[in-house]
């Protein structure tokens, strides 16, 4: 993939080019400030982006910033958002445009590496990458809600796992059961909150983050 | 669900000032000088407790896991050959390590000062505790964007102290919370549908964030009748931008 790495600490950036070389990508430009991202971001319209979110000349959330404004212009240009803290309030900015090829992890996902790289593809495929934290903020903020009160454990992990933007494929692998059984999952959970199910892929899973976003 | 914990600032420390809450327009210069004098003592001894608070847990957490993690890094360096498999596991154990440091460092950092209130201010570091809180919050903010660095970490302190009293005492289930600007003065107000009771007690936690506020010359006032509801208000002078 052509990737664009936004971050100011050169020792941060410098490690993560050398992750994603290493998996055999290319890094076709760096940024270490907001306008910089916003003009990488222009220029080179890469397969996805790695953005920090705290970057000078503020040093406040000049990456996010930078992200929203290039997704405003071209949307669902693919962005994953990097940060050493994960806040609900950034995940509903980023989900608001409904627009799709959108990630937020914290840093340290990166540790997992295979599994971060898993997340870039996702989100390059115009998928998601949420937090798993954030997720379950989401599900739990505000006033409880009738309709996923009435999830079963079960459905509600599947929501979970699927709202952080895996395939049913991966959900049947992290929960030791058969694709079928999450799709029976799917299926019933759907129901239960009114979203239909014809969507597909991406499409589902932005049904869902709509879902939990609604304030 | 978590309810925040009390974060460095605001954890009790013996107040020197008890007898001061509060300044008063009556006052004489010479109260006034003894006021602010109690004050800053209170000030120097939480301060001073809270820098030894932090590096007790950078020293016990952060600190000695990294050297852990570096430990077992060297470890792996030398087995690599002898004993790939060994080395692959210290190299987990690191990495894992590392993971648990920067979870502490987190919690640390957001207890000293949240990230939220540096990135984008009073309004929304606000709106980001409110969509945390286990309560059903709604916010109204209408200030400026970015107030006086301190002012803007005592409110932020100060209202999330009272959500989590929303929760743990008032047991509440929602909560509104104002922020305007009257004059030169800005204006904090939480309230929230709980059994109300709450009351200013000489040790309690609004005595406490009264006491801060004062550093500010700013003031605290509750009304919290028995079945509630709880309403606080906080004032804190603020210079027109």
């Amino acid at each position: 993939m052509r990737i664009v790495v936004a971050e100011d600490l050169y020792l941060l950036r410098d490690g993560m080019i050398r992750l994603l070389q290493a998996y055999g990508h290319e890094v076709v430009a760096t940024a270490a400030t907001g306008p910089e991202t916003v003009a990488a971001l222009r220029e080179h319209r890469p397969d996805v982006a790695v953005v920090d979110v705290r970057m000078p000349p503020t040093q406040t959330d000049e990456g996010l910033r930078a992200a929203l404004e290039a997704r405003r212009e071209t949307p669902g240009l693919p962005v994953l958002i990097l940060s050493q803290h994960v806040e609900q309030l950034y995940a509903r900015e980023l989900l608001a445009d409904g627009a799709s090829g959108v990630g937020y992890l914290l840093k340290e996902s990166v540790f997992e590496a295979e599994q971060f790289i898993d997340a870039l593809h996702r989100v390059a495929a115009g998928g998601t990458a949420m937090d798993p934290a954030v997720i379950s903020k989401l599900l739990s903020s505000g006033s409880p809600d009738q309709r996923l009160a009435g999830l079963t454990e079960r459905e509600r992990s599947v929501l979970e796992l699927m709202a952080e933007g895996l395939s049913n494929q991966a959900i049947a692998g992290k929960l030791f059961l058969s694709e079928s059984a999450i799709g029976k999952y799917t299926t019933s959970l759907f129901g239960k909150l009114g979203i239909t199910d014809d969507d597909t892929g991406n499409r589902r899973v932005l049904a869902v983050l709509r879902y939990l976003n609604r304030s | 669900m978590t309810i925040a914990t009390a974060p460095y600032a605001w954890r009790s420390v013996v107040p020197v000032a008890t007898r001061f809450l509060g300044a008063s327009a009556t006052m004489t210069l010479a109260e006034r000088v003894e006021v602010l004098t109690a004050q800053r003592a209170d000030t120097t001894v939480t301060q001073a407790a809270e820098i030894r608070r932090i590096e007790r847990d950078l020293h016990d957490g952060a600190q000695a896991r990294l050297v852990a993690v570096g430990l077992a890094l060297a470890t792996a360096e030398k087995l690599m050959e002898t004993d790939p498999l060994q080395a692959k596991e210290l190299l987990r154990d690191a990495r894992a390590g590392a993971a648990t440091s920067l979870t502490e460092l987190r919690e640390l950092v957001r207890g000293i000062s949240p990230p939220v209130l540096t990135e984008r201010g009073l309004a929304d570091a606000v709106r980001a505790l409110a969509l945390d809180s286990p309560l059903d919050v709604t916010v109204e903010a209408d200030v400026p964007s970015r107030l006086d660095v301190p002012i803007e970490s005592a409110l932020y302190f100060s209202i999330a102290e009272l959500l989590t009293n929303a929760v743990k005492h008032a047991q509440a289930t929602s909560a509104r919370i104002s922020l305007s600007r009257e004059g030169n003065q800005l204006r904090a107000e939480v309230s929230d549908d709980g059994r109300g009771g709450a009351g200013i007690r000489p040790d309690g936690g609004l005595a406490g964030l009264r006491r801060r506020l004062a550093v500010f010359d700013g003031t605290l006032e509750v009304t919290s009748p028995e079945g509630g509801p709880t309403r606080v208000w906080m004032m804190v002078p603020c210079e027109s931008s």
